[in-house]
């Protein structure tokens, strides 16, 4: 569905997009996880057609971004990270005004932009004017207007910015609704655990470099290749930590707030040795758990910080 | 002060490091050395060449600070309304007075420095001889004062009004009664005063009543300069126009002052207008309907030039004026004609305006909602959005042009005219002559256009100015050219003239088209 190959940009000096290669199937939500300035917008829109690459090929359905890019354009649905609207109209004439635009005509054309309306919970709003929206709520009319005309690929940028908590959750459970509906979706955020809520696959960027990009359970596994376990004992706390210091299979220990932080060395997964030591030198143990992995922790483990 | 100090700390930092400043000063010498060599190379055959070459300057330069004016100062309030920067700076300590000081002390000085800048290159029109050190110290003064006067009006139009567009055009009323009403008041004192003094005598109402149309008479720059430069000026140059425009702008000053807690409590209102487009089909003439089938036509038609509310506004005003022009027409009055031959030229004027207008907001109100990303991603051509856009503008203009169009075939003086300009003179030379003209009158749309997606406010007003810039730089230029060429004055030369300047315009009008293409493209990949 969507295909990238060494996809590049650069401004000036700074390279923006490196050789970035991504290959999305049918009902993919990707999940575009990155700082600012990362890159994840420069590859949406040039993925969109709206940006020239400096180097790489992107196929959207088959089409060459070079080649078909109005046919890319039919097939996409794009929601940038900031849009404007047109403040002057309604809702409704702003949604028919695309509709028209997308060659959506006749009187199926009021019925489309309705039931668009009503997906993103915005029917009341119908005949009021944009200027008078909310953030949310306007971010909600460019959603609807993304998918008036039942685009095969969703690509959107930090669609859930600015909206309530409620809000949100709609979006997620829509985000859901497309993937099941088989289409393909690239989406950012900065709200990791939405992401991996809805996401079958995230890819991290940094510094332009896509450094990890996999179904969100291989990147979880990625993430966990150095596993921290959290250790509390009854009593003698610091005899217990420097005995896991000297053990073969930890890299290093910490104490905090009370609680043994025990980080494992690389691809040490099998770490049932460690509680039969301890308890086999006296300590009691109150707790015995590895760290939960999810994207929040996953993107700091495998990012380093680095911005451009 | 503090606040004052530091907006003008800031807005003279940016001025210096942007390069666009410095560019129209250096524009403007530009245009000093053209019209320089212009009167040197034309002095055989025409006397008192600095006294030319200072006329063309100063002219030039009343016309730009207009129309810079209109975009420029209007907006120096407006813009922190419309981009709500203005709460705030008050949140910052900064006094309603550091504001007004520092957002329009910054412009102002700007504005001086380019007066400043050509003042040692006019005086070498003393040199050059018909014209004394009095006389362009007396223009100098004369423009420094109107400049203060815009930059006070502009500031009180920007304080009060809610929006940039719409200082703006209370800027433009407030200039044209500027211009307007002393021009009306010297005719009128001429033709009026004297009849006044014969029937009545010199009573003290007679002199009061004289003195005080003479003194409105006064007050304009324009007819001013006209006193200054006329041979034997010997008064000083503080005049009623010097005092009368610093006054005011002053006045504007304190009133902005006056009133900016009250017209800055409301939040902008930037872009919620439909203007004369309903909402309510009850209203159905005016009503907006359903989206057409090229939305882009529908759109720009209807939220751009207006729609059917505009057309109306627009068939009543040509409309009205050609009835007016028509019916003094027919009085062999020679006052009468100089009216008839001002409106014939306001209404083609306005026409052009009004082109220059709605094509640079089918293209500025993109750029400032930043909906061109949007547009970009739809399954078209940029070029068949762009141009229906501009259909759609365009198509509520059309009242403008008919009207006159109809108004100029029906009048008997303009078809005698065109008819002499086409058959009895030279008939190749006069198509020559309506070709170049209808190309400068398309080239203030063309560049207004093209402007307006570089410049957030006063495209039309840069494109006026960028067209008579063209127009002198083409005019000197090709003229000079010319006349190295053949040797033998630019009479002869006159026709070729015409049409190579006739073809550098209609170039000029395809780069633009070219242009608007290409920014379009980058700002929509922004």
């Amino acid at each position: 569905m969507i295909e990238t190959r060494q996809l590049t940009k650069r401004y000036g000096h700074l390279i923006a997009v490196n050789e970035i290669n991504l290959s999305l199937k049918e009902g993919d939500v990707f999940g575009f996880i990155g700082p600012n300035g990362s890159g994840k917008t420069t590859t949406m829109r040039m993925i969109a057609t709206l940006l020239a690459p400096d180097y790489g090929e992107a196929y959207v359905c088959g089409k060459s971004i070079y080649n078909d890019p109005r046919e890319i354009r039919r097939l996409v649905g794009y929601m940038p990270d900031f849009f404007g609207v047109y403040d002057d109209m309604t809702v409704i004439e702003y949604l028919e005004f695309f509709a028209s635009a997308y060659r959506i005509n006749g009187p199926g054309r009021r019925k489309v932009c309705e039931e668009k309306l009503e997906l993103v919970d915005m029917a009341f709003k119908r005949d009021a004017m944009v200027n008078q929206l909310s953030r949310g709520q306007t971010q909600r009319i460019g959603l609807a207007r993304t998918l008036l005309h039942e685009p095969q690929v969703l690509l959107l940028d930090e669609p859930a910015s600015g909206l309530d908590p409620r809000a949100r959750i709609e979006i997620r459970n829509l985000l859901k609704k497309l993937g099941e509906l088989k289409k393909t979706v690239i989406v950012s955020s900065h709200i990791l655990p939405e992401l991996a809520d809805v996401c079958t696959r995230v890819g991290m960027i940094e510094k332009g470099n896509l450094i990890v990009d996999g179904y969100v359970d291989e990147v979880m596994r990625k993430a966990r290749q150095q596993i921290m376990l959290q250790i509390r004992v009854k009593e003698n706390m610091e005899k217990a930590a420097a005995l896991l210091e000297q053990h073969d299979l930890v890299s290093h220990v910490d104490i905090v707030k009370g609680t043994i932080d025990a980080t494992l060395k690389a691809d040490t997964f099998d770490y049932s040795s460690l509680p039969t030591m301890l308890i086999s030198e006296g300590f009691q143990l109150t707790l015995f758990r590895e760290e939960e992995v999810n994207l929040e922790t996953a993107f700091m483990s495998l990012t380093k910080g680095l911005v451009q | 002060m503090y606040g004052a100090f530091a907006l003008l700390e800031r807005s003279l930092r940016v001025d210096s490091r942007a390069l666009s400043p410095h560019l129209a000063r250096l524009g403007l010498l530009g245009a000093i050395y053209f019209s320089l060599c212009y009167a040197l190379t034309t002095s055989f055959m025409f006397g008192a060449p600095g006294l030319r070459f200072f006329q063309g300057i100063a002219y030039l330069d009343a016309t730009f600070m207009t129309l810079l004016g209109i975009g420029f100062f209007s907006t120096s309030i407006t813009e922190e309304k419309e981009e709500d920067t203005l709460g705030l700076m008050l949140m910052a300590g900064i006094s309603p007075l550091g504001i007004l000081a520092g957002k329009s002390g910054g412009r102002l000085w700007q504005s001086l420095l380019l007066i400043a800048v050509q003042y040692p290159f006019v005086m070498l029109a003393v040199t050059m001889g018909g014209v004394m050190h009095s006389q362009v110290w007396s223009v100098t003064v004369a423009l420094l004062a109107y400049m203060v006067f815009l930059a006070g009006f502009g500031l009180l139009c920007s304080t009060l009004a809610p929006r940039s567009q719409t200082a703006s055009v209370w800027m433009v009323i407030g200039l044209l009664i500027y211009f307007v009403v002393p021009s009306v008041a010297v005719s009128w004192s001429i033709s009026h005063t004297t009849w006044l003094l014969n029937q009545r005598g010199t009573t003290p109402q007679t002199t009061l009543f004289r003195t005080l149309i003479e003194g409105i008479g006064d007050i304009c720059v324009f007819l001013q300069m006209g006193k200054i430069l006329t041979t034997g000026f010997r008064d000083t140059a503080w005049s009623t126009q010097v005092v009368t425009n610093v006054l005011a702008g002053v006045a504007c000053v304190a009133l902005s002052w006056l009133f900016f807690g009250v017209a800055t409590r409301s939040p902008s209102t930037e872009g919620g207008s439909r203007g004369l487009v309903t909402r309510n089909r009850q209203l159905s003439p005016f009503y907006a309907g359903r989206t057409w089938i090229n939305p882009f036509v529908w759109k720009d038609f209807h939220f751009v030039s207006g729609g059917m509310g505009m057309i109306l506004v627009r068939v009543v005003y040509y409309g009205g004026l050609s009835l007016v022009a028509l019916a003094i027409e027919n009085k062999n009055d020679p006052y009468a004609m100089s009216w008839f031959g001002t409106i014939f030229f306001l209404v083609w004027f306005s026409v052009v305006v009004d082109a220059a207008r709605v094509l640079s907001r089918s293209m500025q109100d993109e750029v400032r909602g930043q909906t061109l990303a949007s547009l970009m991603m739809l399954p078209r051509s940029a070029n068949g959005i762009v141009y229906s856009k501009f259909a759609g503008a365009m198509l509520g203009w059309l009242p403008g042009p008919i009207i006159g169009l109809i108004f100029t075939i029906v009048s008997p003086t303009m078809r005698e005219g065109i008819e002499q300009m086409l058959y009895e003179q030279n008939g190749v030379n006069g198509i020559v002559v309506i070709t170049m003209l209808i190309l400068y009158f398309a080239l203030i749309p063309h560049y207004a256009a093209f402007f307006a997606l570089y410049v957030r406010w006063g495209a039309v007003a840069l494109a006026i100015g960028m067209t008579i810039a063209t127009y002198f730089v083409l005019m000197m230029g090709l003229s000079i050219c010319l006349m190295l060429a053949s040797g033998t004055g630019p009479i002869n030369s006159a026709e070729l003239l015409l049409f190579v300047i006739s073809i550098v315009l209609f170039f000029i009008c395809a780069a633009c088209h070219i242009g608007v293409m290409l920014r379009v493209q980058a700002l929509g990949s922004k």
